[in-house]
C-alpha cells in the first residue's frame, strides 16, 4: 500500500519519470512460507464409537494420537494406538481408581455390568468356543493322531518322535527281560502276578535313578500300582472286599520283592542286601584294602602291580554295597596309578632307570625336580 | 611395555627452547628442569596405567573358599556392628547433652524470665562471635567490636 | 530349668556360648570335624577342605591375617551373643524369646556356613532345622529373597489372584512333586506348563512355615482348583476341585504331604482328579492353594459341588486363612485321553479353535 502511495506521489511531481524508488518498511515478508503453507487433510481421528454402544470383537472403538485413552478390559490397542474391541459387549468410557490419571475405554460383556470391576473381584470372561460333532473333524491334520490332534512340532518330528518311543520300549523290553530272568532265578516263593512284578522293579529302578532314597522310591513304585488299582475298582465297580483282596496279594508281591532284590550303585539289579549286611561288608572291604596296602615293617601306604591285581578283584562286586561316591572315593585311596609320595617312592638321586618329574610347588613357588623309580607308577606312563 | 613417541619438526620448535634448530639437524641442549617430581620409574607406571582400560585396573574379586567366605562375613559384620556401637554411643551423649541444655534452660525461664530471654537473644546477626576471639601477643586498641552488627536484621 | 540356669550362669563366665552344646541344637554347629576346626581355629594346613581337588587347595591362598582377624570378631560377637543368652532368662513372652534367639544366633558363622552351603528346600535336620528360630529366620529370608516375589509375580500375570481368591499375603513356601506318575524328582516351577501324563496321579506337597506356629495344634487344608472349566450353558467358565485335603498336620521339618500320612477318613475333601483339558481350549490354570485351618473341619459336613466350586464362599464359611500357593497348568496334549480313560471320563469334547 505504501509502496503505491510512494508511487503516486513521484507520478504527481514529475510525469516524466517513472523510476521506482524503493520503500523501506518496519515489516518485512518472513521466508520460508513455502513449507508452512502445506496443510494434510484431518485424520479423521475421535471415537467411532460412544459410551453404551454394542460393539463385536474386532471393532475399533477410537482413533488417537498418542494414548488420550489407554485400552481397558477387553480391548486391545493398535501400533497407531487406535482402540479396537477384542469381545462383544458394550463400550464403556471409565476411570480407573488404580492408575488416578488415565482415561479408559473398555467393552462390559454384558450391560449390566459396570466398569471398570472392583480389584479383587474375579475377571468376567466370555467362553465363545463352540462344540464341533465328532463327526466333523477336518481329517488332514487329525490323521496322523488317530482322531486326536496333534501340535505342530509332533507333526514336523514325527519320524523323530516314533523313533525314540521305539528306542524307548526296546529298552524297555530288553530290560524286563532280564529282570524276569534275575526274578525267577532268584524268588523262591511264586509271585501272584509276574508282570506287574516286572513292571514295579522297572519303576522302583527309574525312581532310584532319579534320585529318591531307598524308601521313597519304593514307596511311589508300590503307590502308583495301589493307584492304579484303585482307578479299575472304581471304573469295574468292584465291591470293597474283592479290592482289599486284590491289594493285599499284591502288597504281598511288593513285600517280596523287596526283601529279595534291590539294586546296586549303578542301578543293575542284585540280590537284596540289608542295610547292616552292607555296612559290615564295607567294613570288611576297607580292612581288607588296608591289609594289602599297609608295609607291615614301617606301616605305610605301599602298593606293587601284583597287590594293585587284588586290590582290583576286591572292587569287583563292591557296587552292590558300596554309595557310588563310596566306591569312587575307595578306588581313588587305594588303586592309585601313580604312588603318593614318600621316601620309598622317591629316589634320591636320578639313577638309571628312575623317571625325573619337574613340576611347580605351589607351597615354595618353585619349580623342583625329583626322581622316582619306576615302580612308583602303576600304570604305564 | 614400551611407550615409543614420534617426534616431529614441529614439536621440537614448541617444546624444547634450548635445542638447536640448525640446517635440518636437531641438537639437544643440556636438560634444565626436570618433568614433575615423579622419578622415570613411577612416571613410566603412571603412562602404562593411563593406557590401560579401567576395567583391568578394578581390583580382581577375591576367590574366597567356603571358610574363607564365611569368615570374611564375620569379620565385616561385626566391624559393622563395631561401629554401630560406637554410633549409637555417641548419639546417646549428645542426647544427653541436649536433654540437660534443655532442662537448664526450663529452669532458667522459670527463676529469671529476663536472664532467660538475654540467653535466647537472636545473634544471628552478629558477624563474628566473642567466643572466636583467638588471644594474641599483640592485640588491636579495639579489642573487640562488641557492637557490630551485618544489618541483616 | 534348673540345670538350664546352671549351664547358662556357667557358661556366662566364659562367654564361649557358640561352642556349648549343652544347651543348644547340635545344628547350630557344623557337622563336620574338619571343616568345624578350618573355619574355627584357622586354616588347615593342607588348605580349605571345602575344595575337593588337592591340588587346588594346595593351590589356594587364604587371604592375610584372616584367621587373626576372624578370631577378634569371633569373641566380640559372641560376647554379644553370650549376654544375649543372659538377657533370655529373664524373658517370659514366647515370640520376644523367639527374636532373641534369631538376634544370639545369626552371626554364629557355623550357623551361617550351615545355612549358606547346604540344600535349603530338602533339607537335613541335622544341618538345617527349621524348628531352631534361626533358621527359620533364615530360610524366610531366602524365601523371601527370591521365591516368593516370583510366585506372586507368577499369580499376578496369570491372573490365579483375583480369579481364584482375592489376594495373597504369603506366609509359608508351597512347593509340589508328581513322584507317582512318572517317577520324576522335581519339585515343579510355579506357572510351569506339565504334561497330562506326569499329572495324571496326584501331587506331593511341601508347605515350609517359617512363622512361630504351634505345631502340635495347627491344622492346614489344601486345595487344588481349576477355575478354567467351559461353562457353556452360560458362555463362560467355572471353577472345578481338582483336589481336597484338610486337618493335615505339618511340622517345621517333616512338612512333606503324600498318600503316607493322608488319613483317608478324616482328610479328603475331594478325589484327586487329573487335569484333561479338552482340545483347543487352550492352557488351564491348576491352582494350590495352602489354608491354616481355624479349627478342625469334619468332612462329612461338608456339602461341596466340586464341578461348580466357589473357593472364596468354602474359606470364608469354614474360616480359612490363605497363607500360600502354587501354580501349574495343562494344555490338551497325547495323553489326555489315556488319563481320562484312566478315571472312567468320558471322552473329550472338541472346540472350534476360532472364537466367535
Amino acid at each position: 500500500m505504501s509502496l503505491f502511495t510512494g508511487i503516486k506521489g513521484l507520478q504527481g511531481k514529475n510525469f516524466a519519470c517513472n523510476v521506482l524508488v524503493q520503500v523501506r518498511n518496519s515489516t518485512k515478508k518472513a521466508a520460508g512460507s513455502r513449507t508452512s503453507m502445506k496443510d494434510s487433510a484431518g485424520r479423521r481421528l475421535g471415537p467411532k464409537k460412544y459410551e453404551g454402544q454394542t460393539v463385536r470383537s474386532g471393532e475399533i472403538i477410537m482413533r488417537q494420537r498418542g494414548t488420550k485413552f489407554f485400552p481397558g478390559e477387553n480391548v486391545g490397542i493398535g501400533k497407531d494406538h487406535t482402540i479396537f474391541a477384542t469381545e462383544p459387549g458394550v463400550v464403556r468410557y471409565y476411570l480407573d481408581p488404580f492408575h488416578p490419571k488415565r482415561k479408559f475405554i473398555g467393552v462390559s460383556l454384558k450391560r449390566d455390568v459396570p466398569l471398570p470391576i472392583p480389584h479383587f473381584e474375579p475377571s468376567v470372561r466370555r467362553f465363545g468356543r463352540q462344540i464341533i460333532p465328532d463327526g466333523s473333524r477336518s481329517q488332514e491334520i487329525y490323521e496322523i493322531g488317530k482322531g486326536e490332534s496333534k501340535s505342530r512340532f509332533q507333526i514336523a518330528n514325527q519320524s523323530k518322535i516314533l523313533k525314540e518311543l521305539e528306542y524307548r520300549e526296546t529298552k524297555r523290553a530288553q530290560l524286563s527281560k532280564e529282570f524276569n530272568d534275575f526274578v525267577s532265578k532268584t524268588v523262591k516263593s511264586p509271585l501272584s502276578d509276574s508282570d506287574t512284578a516286572i513292571k514295579y522293579l522297572l519303576r522302583y529302578r527309574s525312581c532310584l535313578r532319579n534320585g529318591f532314597n531307598l524308601n521313597d522310591s519304593q514307596f511311589n513304585a508300590k503307590q502308583y500300582f495301589i493307584l492304579q488299582t484303585e482307578l479299575l475298582a472304581k471304573r469295574e465297580k468292584w465291591d470293597s472286599a474283592k479290592l482289599s483282596d486284590t491289594l493285599e496279594t499284591l502288597n504281598k508281591d511288593i513285600e517280596l520283592l523287596n526283601s529279595s532284590i534291590g539294586f546296586d550303585n549303578k542301578h543293575q539289579i542284585m540280590e537284596f542286601i540289608s542295610e547292616s549286611d552292607k555296612k559290615q561288608m564295607k567294613n570288611h572291604l576297607i580292612e581288607e584294602l588296608k591289609k594289602l596296602t599297609l608295609d607291615s615293617s614301617n606301616s605305610d601306604f605301599k602298593l606293587t602291580k601284583k597287590s594293585r591285581e587284588e586290590i582290583k578283584k576286591l572292587f569287583v562286586n563292591a557296587s552292590k554295597f558300596l554309595t557310588l561316591s563310596e566306591e569312587v572315593h575307595l578306588r581313588r585311596q587305594y588303586l592309585k596309578p601313580v604312588l603318593p609320595e614318600n621316601k620309598f617312592t622317591v629316589s634320591e638321586k636320578p639313577s638309571k632307570g628312575s623317571v625325573v618329574v619337574r613340576r611347580f610347588n605351589y607351597e615354595k613357588h618353585e619349580v623342583t625336580t625329583m626322581s622316582r623309580p619306576k615302580e612308583a607308577f602303576l600304570n604305564r606312563l | 611395555m614400551t611407550v615409543s613417541i614420534q617426534v616431529t619438526r614441529k614439536m621440537i620448535m614448541q617444546t624444547s627452547p634450548k635445542g638447536l634448530y640448525a640446517g635440518g639437524m636437531f641438537v639437544r641442549g643440556k636438560k634444565t628442569k626436570t618433568k614433575g617430581s615423579l622419578s622415570p620409574m613411577t612416571q613410566r607406571v603412571v603412562t602404562q596405567l593411563s593406557v590401560m582400560s579401567a576395567g583391568r585396573k578394578q581390583p580382581k574379586m577375591l576367590k574366597l573358599s567356603k571358610e574363607d567366605l564365611v569368615k570374611h562375613q564375620l569379620i565385616q559384620k561385626s566391624w559393622a556392628i563395631y561401629n554401630a556401637d560406637l554410633r549409637a554411643k555417641r548419639d546417646a551423649d549428645l542426647e544427653k547433652q541436649y536433654c540437660s541444655l534443655r532442662d537448664a534452660m526450663a529452669t532458667l525461664q522459670e527463676i529469671s524470665p529476663e536472664l532467660y530471654k538475654i540467653a535466647n537473644a537472636d545473634e544471628s546477626d552478629r558477624k563474628f562471635p566473642l567466643e572466636m576471639k583467638v588471644p594474641t601477643d599483640y592485640p588491636p586498641n579495639k579489642v573487640w567490636q562488641y557492637e557490630f552488627r551485618s544489618g541483616k536484621n | 530349668m534348673l540345670s538350664r540356669s546352671f549351664h547358662t550362669s556357667r557358661l556366662l563366665k566364659n562367654g564361649k556360648v557358640w561352642s556349648n552344646f549343652a544347651f543348644r541344637s547340635k545344628s547350630l554347629g557344623i557337622n563336620s570335624d574338619v571343616v568345624k576346626k578350618a573355619v574355627l581355629d584357622g586354616m588347615l594346613a593342607s588348605g580349605p577342605p571345602s575344595i575337593k581337588r588337592k591340588f587346588n587347595r594346595t593351590k589356594y591362598n587364604s587371604p592375610e591375617n584372616i584367621d587373626s582377624m576372624f578370631k577378634l570378631s569371633y569373641d566380640f560377637l559372641q560376647n554379644k551373643a553370650a549376654a544375649l543368652y543372659e538377657e533370655l532368662e529373664k524373658i517370659k513372652d514366647p515370640t520376644l524369646k523367639d527374636d532373641l534367639l534369631v538376634k544370639a544366633e545369626i552371626n554364629n558363622p557355623e550357623v551361617q556356613y550351615n545355612f549358606e552351603f547346604h540344600d535349603k528346600i530338602d533339607n537335613d535336620p541335622a544341618i538345617i532345622d527349621y524348628e531352631q528360630p534361626v533358621y527359620r529366620y533364615l530360610g524366610r529370608e531366602n524365601w523371601k529373597s527370591y521365591r516368593q516375589m516370583l510366585l506372586m509375580q507368577r499369580l499376578e500375570t496369570l491372573k490365579a489372584i483375583p480369579d481364584t481368591l482375592p489376594t495373597l499375603e504369603p506366609k509359608a513356601d508351597v512347593h509340589v512333586k508328581f513322584p507317582y506318575s512318572t517317577g520324576i524328582n522335581k519339585w515343579i516351577n510355579s506357572g510351569e506348563t506339565l504334561s497330562t501324563l506326569a499329572t495324571s496321579l496326584p501331587p506331593v506337597f511341601k508347605v515350609q512355615e517359617y512363622d512361630s506356629i504351634n505345631v502340635d495344634k495347627q491344622l492346614y487344608t489344601i486345595l487344588v482348583v481349576n477355575p478354567d472349566v467351559p461353562d457353556l450353558i452360560n458362555d463362560t467358565y467355572c471353577t472345578c476341585l481338582n483336589y481336597g485335603l484338610t486337618n493335615l498336620k505339618l511340622k517345621y521339618n517333616d512338612n512333606i504331604i503324600d498318600l503316607r500320612n493322608i488319613e483317608k477318613e478324616h482328610s479328603i475333601i475331594a478325589d484327586y482328579l487329573p487335569p484333561v483339558p479338552e482340545e483347543n481350549i487352550g492352557l488351564q490354570r491348576f491352582i494350590v492353594w495352602v489354608f491354616r485351618n481355624k479349627e478342625s473341619i469334619n468332612i462329612n459336613n461338608l456339602d461341596i459341588d466340586r464341578n461348580n466350586f466357589n473357593i472364596r464362599k468354602f474359606a470364608k464359611d469354614n474360616e480359612l486363612e490363605a497363607i500360600g500357593s502354587e501354580i501349574w497348568r495343562s494344555e490338551f496334549d497325547s495323553n489326555v485321553s489315556k488319563v481320562r480313560e484312566m478315571y472312567g471320563l468320558p471322552k473329550g469334547r472338541l472346540f472350534t479353535k476360532t472364537r466367535n
